[in-house]
């Protein structure tokens, strides 16, 4: 355990098993916990060793998820309900996944696993200085192949979740997901069998940002390797994740950093937190600032050299998503929320960019010759 | 010295479901550092007088009444508590509660019997067992002595020097470092006398012409 987790003291007998924990911090894991913790929570704890600003955090890794079906013994009423299903028969799936899904709603959380989860939550709360610290609570899929788990992390995301009562809920909610309709049909078809899924659930500080977004660190609609774009808008990310507004759009030169294409949307809605509910909710973005750019240009200039930092550790490109935090002074306040590589240019053969010169002038030069401009 | 006549018994408890404020307001009204939490006749975790306080100095520092409402209205125990606390038991000896204090650095246990909260052991109640051990309120003159070897015979000659010199020995503790833990090993420990003198420079001179040392005295004033 690192120094910084030595913030409180530890009063606490912890009746942790060291082999396989329950609960995990972010920066105890890296890209090979993924069995572990899923692939969100792993990136996470790669980005945060690292170096790069992440909300501090902490994971209910699968041997906890595993714990948590144990103790609910309802395996065996889940396995009836899904006998025999049809995987084409989506009311049938659906209806299977909607009593699945309140079963393991309203299942307790066993006082152990309780406790290691809200001792973890206690001691972000103290390191965040907020008591009871709003928190975002997302599922974290183990298996990359599983577009069920990871359609499932898209959706189940929830915001500013404050209170232990209320992060349990939603951690349980999360496991749920694994039961929606469409994951359990395409584990149907696969013939995956539906105890062996695992899912992992983070728990991470919520950035209360003033402008989120996404960034690439390749052009998403032409594979230019040379450009970071960046897509952002008012609040909360996930008004950009899922395409309910058109975003502030840069793009910005990966060498020099400078913004060479901007596109100021009309922005008409945001999520933010309503601070009397404690609540994350959707508002209507004043008329006056519809057509205001979101981030200013230095913000715009330091997110594309993180991306840049991250995409060299990672050594391909990637989907990052970010934030910016309206309580936290500039120069601290920019914060990568996630980071999964980008597959769809990625993973295509790239055509030679030269054709093998010998040194940077050759190339300069042939290419004079053949007179075309140099980018 | 066993853990049960010292703690404080019939402690306050509180549920987990309870506001904070209210575990605040029982804290402070009763003077207490610390509430254990007890749900259903099992201990779920402990409340401490600084964490309230800590918690409640991050509330004022953001200036924002939504964040003051927030923590008076909603954060319950249970936000706040640290869970499986440390405990001690009933039957074990107060040497065992002091010794695992210094090790996790705390000053609160709930003390269990057979799975119950019976007492507390804090602040409170280390302090009243320090002056019972010392006789804080006998008002006894005592001198230090520079550490030295002990050996079987040595409290013994210590006092006899002493109760020669015209005091009346009331203590004599030998204390050493927490890492001497071998005590079959003559360690050099310094060793304090408590007595009744009317003047203590008789007793300081009695013990430095035997050869003893003497690096603190004190003349206790009736």
């Amino acid at each position: 355990m690192s120094k910084a987790l030595a913030i409180e003291e530890t009063g606490t007998e912890a009746a942790m098993d060291s082999a396989t924990p329950m609960v995990c911090w972010f920066q105890e894991c890296n890209k090979d916990s993924i069995d572990l913790v899923g692939g969100k929570c792993s990136s996470l704890g790669e980005l945060i060793n690292a170096g790069v600003r992440v909300p501090p955090g902490f994971a209910l890794t699968t041997h906890g998820f595993r714990q948590f079906m144990r103790d609910a013994g309802i395996q065996a009423a889940v396995g009836k309900l899904l006998a025999g299903l049809d995987h084409e028969d989506m009311d049938k799936l659906e209806e299977a996944s909607r009593v699945i899904r309140e079963m393991i709603e309203s299942c307790p959380i066993s006082i152990e696993l309780e406790d290691q989860i809200a001792e973890c939550y206690r001691k972000l709360s103290v390191r965040c200085c907020v008591p009871a610290v709003p928190v975002a609570v997302r599922s974290s899929a183990t298996a990359e192949d599983l577009p069920g788990a990871s359609f499932a992390g898209q959706q189940d995301t929830y915001l500013w979740i404050r209170g232990i009562d209320d992060v349990m809920h939603h951690v349980r909610r999360c496991i749920s997901s694994l039961y929606t309709g469409r994951a359990i049909a395409y584990r149907i078809k696969m013939g995956f069998p539906h105890e062996q899924v695992a899912l992992s659930v983070g728990i991470q500080k919520m950035a209360n940002s003033f402008s989120a977004g996404v960034m690439f660190t390749i052009h998403p609609t032409n594979g230019d390797r040379s450009v970071i774009v960046i897509d952002s808008n008012y609040g909360f990310g996930e008004s950009v994740v899922s395409g309910e507004v058109t975003p502030d759009h840069f793009v910005v030169n990966k060498v020099a950093l400078d913004i060479m294409e901007r596109t100021i949307s009309t922005k008409e809605i945001c999520y933010t937190v309503d601070l009397k509910a404690q609540k994350s909710i959707a508002t209507e973005i004043p008329f006056e600032r519809q057509n205001v750019q979101s981030i200013i240009d230095d913000e715009v200039t330091e997110l594309a050299w993180m991306g840049k930092k991250i995409e060299k550790h990672y050594g391909r490109p990637m989907d990052i998503e970010w934030a910016i935090d309206k309580d936290l002074p500039a120069g601290g306040n920019i914060f990568i929320l996630q980071a999964r590589p980008e597959t769809i240019w990625s993973n295509r053969q790239q055509a030679p960019v030269s054709t093998g010169s010998a040194s940077a002038m050759d190339y300069i030069v042939a290419n004079l010759i053949a007179g075309k401009k140099l980018g | 010295m066993i853990v049960r006549n010292w703690m404080q018994p019939n402690p306050v408890v509180i549920g987990s479901d309870t506001l904070l404020s209210e575990a605040k307001r029982l804290l402070t009204e009763n003077n207490l550092h610390g509430l254990p939490v007890v749900d259903g006749g099992r201990l779920r975790g402990l409340i401490t007088r600084a964490n309230c306080l800590r918690a409640a100095h991050c509330v004022l520092r953001t200036q924002n009444t939504d964040e003051f409402n927030f923590f008076s209205t909603r954060i319950k125990v249970k936000d706040l508590m640290v869970r499986n606390p440390a405990t001690v038991e009933a039957n074990d000896t107060m040497e065992h509660a002091l010794q695992r204090g210094q090790e996790l650095g705390i000053a609160q246990f709930p003390v269990m019997d057979e799975g119950q909260v019976v007492g507390m052991i804090s602040a409170n109640e280390i302090f009243s067992l320090a002056a019972h051990f010392l006789g804080a309120w006998e008002k006894r003159s005592g001198v230090t002595l520079a550490p030295l070897e002990m050996r079987p015979g040595m409290i013994g000659k210590i006092s006899d020097i002493v109760e020669a010199s015209g005091a009346e020995v009331q203590a004599i503790y030998p204390i050493g470092k927490p890492e001497d833990i071998n005590p079959q090993e003559h360690h050099r420990k310094k060793v304090i006398i408590r007595f009744h003198s009317e003047n203590t420079r008789i007793v300081v001179k009695a013990l430095e012409d035997a050869g003893f040392p003497v690096i603190e005295s004190v003349q206790a004033v009736h």
